[in-house]
């Protein structure tokens, strides 16, 4: 490991960190947002702001970067958003588990759109959703299914062959929709055509795939929950690579590669933010947590800004990478 | 023990099940769908590695943080040196709000708000 760095703390909730790993810069800032929001996935929203979900407020969570100030816009009633995407349609998308919905929000006009599960679903425990490349966005349920719904609102829903478990997903440059199985510990490749699902397995029994990101080049980077690892899965020759996370019994949560092309990761045990350097196979940056526990369960980014909402904090920080 | 005895200690055990009368089925149908938004994390068939929380079979009455094996929190631990056994009401305080009751908890689930919602659920938990 290059660099091991402090990253921004209570002390400096409102002031920006700075730190080097030898390459590159990483300036880091927080936001103490409600106490209890619990603010899960974070997303780019709108030029200037990040977008997150207040999973236990039942909002959507607006960050305006230039005044970092903060407010919530309420979902619904019963509302629980787990994830948030930025849509090709510059609308925030949201898997929200309370409502069973996929639930829109339109940041111009305000307008809120709630599409229900069909009634026969079930409770979905709706998770994580992005878009293929045509505009139409896939989502999954951890109860064991997974889905789409196109601007019109049309919701289909399918099940897991493996059952309970679909968790992180993701669209490869390509366009197709990939994603992974937390309980079923899978892989799965969809087809856009009929919804059908080609399975494909880790390398290690039981290894909770928890979340999965698409590098540049289409090569799969997925956080293995149980089994503390970082694997790389690539789709043009089905080969799979493991990679150690630090530590003694590391807890690989979160996944998400930045445009620069680096993948970062979080890990439970530590309460850090790991950063992985693809070309070298190397970790070169460590960013803690702004607190203890502070269980960042998702990472998303822009440009050389990548965001780590802290559920465990109640806090957000934004990580500005320069150099 | 006669025939008749036994007859007349069915009916005695059959008038004292009457006297307290269960979770009707539609009460256990509720707490069924309510146990949907437990099933991604908790199996009702015992401990399985493969899911994130612990079983939740005989759960009510069970002491807190006991399934052998299961890795629990340090937070969870720590609940459990306090709380001792799961009764009706610890439950029901944990699934309202789970970070409030044991902060630093893993369990990502955000609560269950209404408490017929709940009733139903620990019922369908407690059920034979």
């Amino acid at each position: 490991m290059r660099a091991l760095f402090a990253a921004t703390v209570l002390a400096l909730v409102s002031m920006p960190s700075a730190a080097q790993d030898g390459g590159f810069e990483y300036e880091t800032r927080v936001i103490q947002l409600p106490e209890g929001s619990r603010p899960h996935d974070a997303a780019p929203g709108r030029p200037g702001e990040i977008w997150y979900t207040a999973q236990r407020q039942g909002a959507l969570g607006i960050v305006d970067i230039a005044s970092w100030t903060y407010r919530q816009v309420p979902l619904g009633e019963g509302s629980a958003p787990h994830g948030v995407v930025l849509g090709p349609d510059g609308k925030a998308w949201i898997t929200d588990g309370g409502q069973n919905a996929i639930v829109r929000y339109d940041p111009a006009s305000e307008a809120i759109d709630v599409w229900k599960l069909p009634e026969d679903t079930g409770y979905a425990n709706l998770n994580t959703g992005a878009f293929d490349k045509d505009g139409v966005h896939w989502f999954t349920g951890q109860s064991g299914i997974y889905g789409r719904v196109d601007a019109s609102g049309k919701v289909e829903v399918w099940s897991d062959p493996k059952g309970r478990g679909p968790y992180g997903i993701d669209d490869s440059p390509d366009g197709e929709i990939w994603y992974v199985s937390l309980a079923g510990s899978h892989l799965a490749k969809v087809d856009r055509a009929d919804g059908s699902v080609t399975i494909i397995e880790p390398p290690h029994e039981n290894a909770g795939l928890r979340r999965v990101w698409a590098d540049s080049q289409g090569d799969l980077w997925i956080t293995g929950w149980n089994s503390g690892k970082l694997y790389r899965y690539r789709p043009a020759s089905g080969d799979w690579t493991t990679f150690d996370l630090p530590g003694e019994k590391p807890q690989a949560y979160a996944v998400y590669v930045d445009e620069r092309n680096d993948v970062w990761v979080t890990d439970f045990a530590s309460n850090n933010t790991l950063v992985f350097d693809i070309a070298t196979e190397d970790w070169i940056a460590t960013i803690p947590g702004s607190g203890p526990n502070a269980q960042v369960r998702q990472i998303l980014g822009r440009g050389n800004e990548v965001y780590l909402p802290e559920s465990g904090t109640n806090r957000l920080m934004l990580v500005t990478v320069s150099g | 023990m006669t025939r008749a005895g036994v007859l007349a200690l069915l009916a005695v055990a059959a008038g004292a099940c009457a006297a307290v009368p269960g979770p009707k089925p539609a009460e256990l149908a509720a707490g069924e769908r309510a146990y949907q938004k437990c099933y991604a994390c908790h199996s009702l068939e015992g401990p399985d590695p493969t899911t994130q929380g612990p079983s939740l079979k005989g759960v009510l009455g069970r002491p807190v943080a006991a399934e052998p094996g299961f890795a629990y929190s340090p937070a969870m631990q720590a609940y459990a040196a306090r709380q001792g056994d799961w009764t009706r009401e610890a439950l029901d305080a944990f699934i309202a709000d789970p970070q409030a009751v044991v902060p630093d908890n893993e369990m990502g689930f955000f609560g269950i708000a209404d408490p017929e919602e709940r009733r139903a659920l620990i019922d369908y938990l407690a059920r034979p």
